[in-house]
């Protein structure tokens, strides 16, 4: 095979391993992780002074900010305090607020609402409660339920809420952003879950080793090859069109 | 073994590479209509039966397992929500293999019903039942992961045959044989749903089995062999997906160029006619058994105020900026063509959700558009000769396809102002722009073409890679 076409394929591969490491280097997230709940649907309308509580939410990373997803129906939303809970014991851990004015509709994404409320370390659940600290309603946003039981959503202040009908989806962010590639060892990790047994994070850094090295270098012999063949029967020599 | 040549070998090597990579790394039911190809594999799996459209007593859409595996590893909530990630943690995995361990053999059996895809003819589902079957004995996320190696296997089926179907062309020349097989088994959205549960993947390999045997026939002229392959591929296609009803008029055509001079000389005896007459006999109870045939019908029918006229001030539309005069299409988008053959069609991932860069996407057409003008003048000076029949097979066979699913699109937008068309529908056509790559590459001098060629592998092998890492962003960090 012509060196050239050779030097081409690896070198423009490597050049595109190259660069996709440095654009997992250059994507930097804040996702924390979320609590899982689609938004579907409004499933709470928030009034003035009101509180709503999504109960008993794992805390699968350390965050923090909280983003509680929203419909203001592209009109100003109200300031939003947002308290974290200790799921068990019902303590105040962590208290945040979000300001008013932000613009949110279901489906059409835009900036969140977030609220920062320091650092929640990993581990444990936390109830979410969020109380409407301005003057104009808001929607929680979420999935609705079928049965109030399979609601952790409650609205109302103190001990004495009622199931609001669903679960609001909640956001979990960190302070700063973190570059993907540092992230890759744990987005493996999260890979793995609910595979076969015998497939681990191990697995995807074999297939990302794999593609990176050994799929140029197939190409390249597959190349070298179909070359090599079409030479032995005297094809490279022809420059006009087919027998 | 001259057939199989080691450059055709470690071009799989390296198509089964970046497939497993999409098998594995995509999670369970992020594919379009995964978990109701799931379900249809499952009951014809445990129960020998097809799933149905409608309701059956005691089955829902889904089994009890595969609700329990729904609910517990969260990969509903994801679709369609870019803001949502399926579950992370540890804990619910464990949970889940806890659950899943004492359900009992019901739940197994428990679905099919009111399924989607209950339409669709079972030829694929039964091809992934294997799978599921020699992985019974396994939880069910295995099995889901069993049947998606198993599909990408087909993959493999595709880009086999576009490599024989250019060797009948070029006369078996390797350096025109390597790329259209590797365009078939590196474009991204060929080898993302190939690595899914979903007939698409059969669709691949059952068209481009019947456009190298149609070939194949009007290269080398008839033989009973020949015809009965050709047969035989069209019967394996119109059992994956009603869409293949598409072929029948190129499949006809092939047979009719390549037996006239047959026919013309009267050699044909009776006796060599049996085998492909019970073979088509055969094939038209297959379809009428499978259901097929009523899916097409569906298909093609209703849209009451469906005219001629108006299919045609559709298309024009789908591709070109409206006529004054025209009623536009409601919720037809701008640049339709643009939006499904390219974007659709090259790297839309997920449920659709998930998109390359805007600037990709022009690149890919910038792409396409310099290999149809370079195969279209290729073919004119003659530098990549095919036969006028061969192209009259391949064309009719693209112009069928894209045609019906505008029609069926265009009734679609009548009834429900909705699109129908993606671009994975569009993927069987791909050893035909397989073909039309090695015809482009024939317009520059043989020492330029290696050069050319390792160009077009780095830009695969980019898109593949680019798409892999825009999966892991969306699903796990």
């Amino acid at each position: 095979m012509p060196r050239g076409a050779r030097a081409l394929l690896l070198g423009g591969a490597t050049l595109v391993v190259v660069a996709a490491i440095a654009a997992l280097a250059l994507d930097r997230r804040s996702l924390a992780f979320s609590n899982g709940v689609a938004p579907n649907q409004a499933v709470a309308t928030l009034g003035p002074g009101q509180r709503a509580c999504q109960r008993r939410v794992p805390v699968i990373e350390g965050f923090e900010r909280v983003a509680p997803t929203t419909d203001t129906g592209g009109r100003p939303g109200p300031a939003l305090e947002v308290a974290i809970l200790d799921h068990g014991s019902g303590r105040v851990v962590r208290v945040g607020r979000a300001a008013g004015g932000y613009r949110t509709r279901i489906n059409y994404p835009g900036a969140p609402t977030t609220a920062t409320v320091g650092r929640v370390r990993h581990g444990g659940a936390i109830d979410v409660c969020v109380r409407n600290a301005g003057s104009q309603p808001v929607q929680l946003v979420g999935t609705a339920v079928r049965r109030s039981s399979q609601s952790g959503l409650g609205l109302g202040g103190g001990g004495r809420q009622r199931p609001a009908g669903g679960n609001l989806e909640l956001t979990f962010l960190r302070a700063r952003p973190v570059p993907l590639l540092t992230e890759l060892p744990v987005a493996f990790r999260r890979a793995a879950l609910f595979h076969p047994p015998v497939v681990g994070a191990w697995t995807f850094w074999l297939l990302a080793a794999l593609i990176a090295v050994a799929v140029p270098l197939l190409l390249a012999r597959a190349l070298r090859l179909a070359w090599r063949a079409d030479r032995d029967e005297g094809r490279e020599t022809v420059t006009e069109s087919y027998p | 073994m001259d057939d199989v040549p080691t450059a055709l070998w470690s071009l799989l090597g390296a198509v089964l590479i970046a497939g497993l990579a999409w098998a594995l790394l995509v999670p369970p039911a992020e594919t379009p209509d995964e978990p109701v190809h799931v379900a249809y594999v499952q009951i014809l799996a445990e129960a020998g039966h097809k799933a149905s459209r409608g309701p059956r007593a005691g089955h829902d859409v889904f089994s009890t397992e595969q609700k329990l595996a729904r609910r517990l590893s969260n990969y509903e909530a994801p679709i369609y929500r870019p803001s949502v990630r399926p579950e992370w943690r540890a804990s619910a995995f464990a949970r889940w293999r806890e659950r899943q361990r004492h359900l009992p053999a019901g739940a197994r059996r428990d679905g099919g019903a009111t399924n989607s895809a209950g339409g669709n003819p079972p030829l694929y589902y039964a091809w992934e039942a294997l799978a599921y079957r020699i992985t019974a004995w396994t939880g069910l996320f295995t099995r889901w992961y069993a049947m998606r190696v198993w599909s990408l296997l087909l993959l493999g089926v595709a880009v086999v045959a576009t490599w024989l179907m250019v060797g009948e062309i070029t006369g078996g020349e390797r350096m025109a044989q390597l790329p259209a097989a590797a365009l078939v088994g590196l474009q991204p959205g060929g080898t993302a749903i190939s690595a899914a549960i979903n007939p698409d993947a059969g669709m691949i390999a059952a068209w481009a089995l019947v456009l190298w045997l149609g070939v194949r026939l009007l290269v080398r002229g008839p033989s009973v062999g020949g015809v009965l392959a050709l047969l035989a591929a069209t019967l394996v296609a119109l059992l994956i997906k009603a869409t293949s009803f598409g072929l029948l008029p190129a499949v006809a055509l092939a047979l009719a160029l390549s037996l006239w001079p047959v026919l013309r000389r009267g050699s044909l005896s009776v006796r060599r006619l049996a085998a492909p007459a019970a073979l088509v006999g055969a094939a038209v109870v297959a379809v009428v058994v499978s259901g097929a045939g009523d899916r097409l019908t569906r298909a093609l029918s209703g849209g009451g105020h469906a005219t001629p006229r108006g299919f045609l001030s559709y298309l024009w539309q789908a591709y070109l900026p409206n006529l004054p005069f025209q009623t536009p299409v409601r919720n037809l988008a701008a640049f339709w063509g643009y939006d499904v053959w390219i974007k659709s069609a090259w790297g839309n991932f997920g449920w659709a959700e998930l998109l390359l860069p805007a600037w990709a996407y022009v690149a890919i057409a910038v792409g396409c558009a310099i290999v149809v003008v370079g195969a279209v003048l290729a073919l004119a000076r003659r530098r990549f000769p095919v036969e006028a029949g061969v192209l009259a097979f391949l064309g009719t066979a693209a112009a069928v396809l894209v045609l019906g699913l505008h029609w069926a699109e265009y009734r679609q937008f009548l009834d429900l102002h909705l699109s129908l068309l993606q671009g994975r529908y569009l993927l069987p056509l791909l050893p035909i722009g397989g073909l039309a790559v090695a015809a482009a590459l024939a317009n520059l001098p043989r020492p330029r073409r290696p050069l050319a060629i390792s160009a077009l592998l780095v830009a695969l092998f980019a898109l593949q890679v680019f798409s892999l890492g825009i999966v892991i962003g969306r699903f796990y960090a």
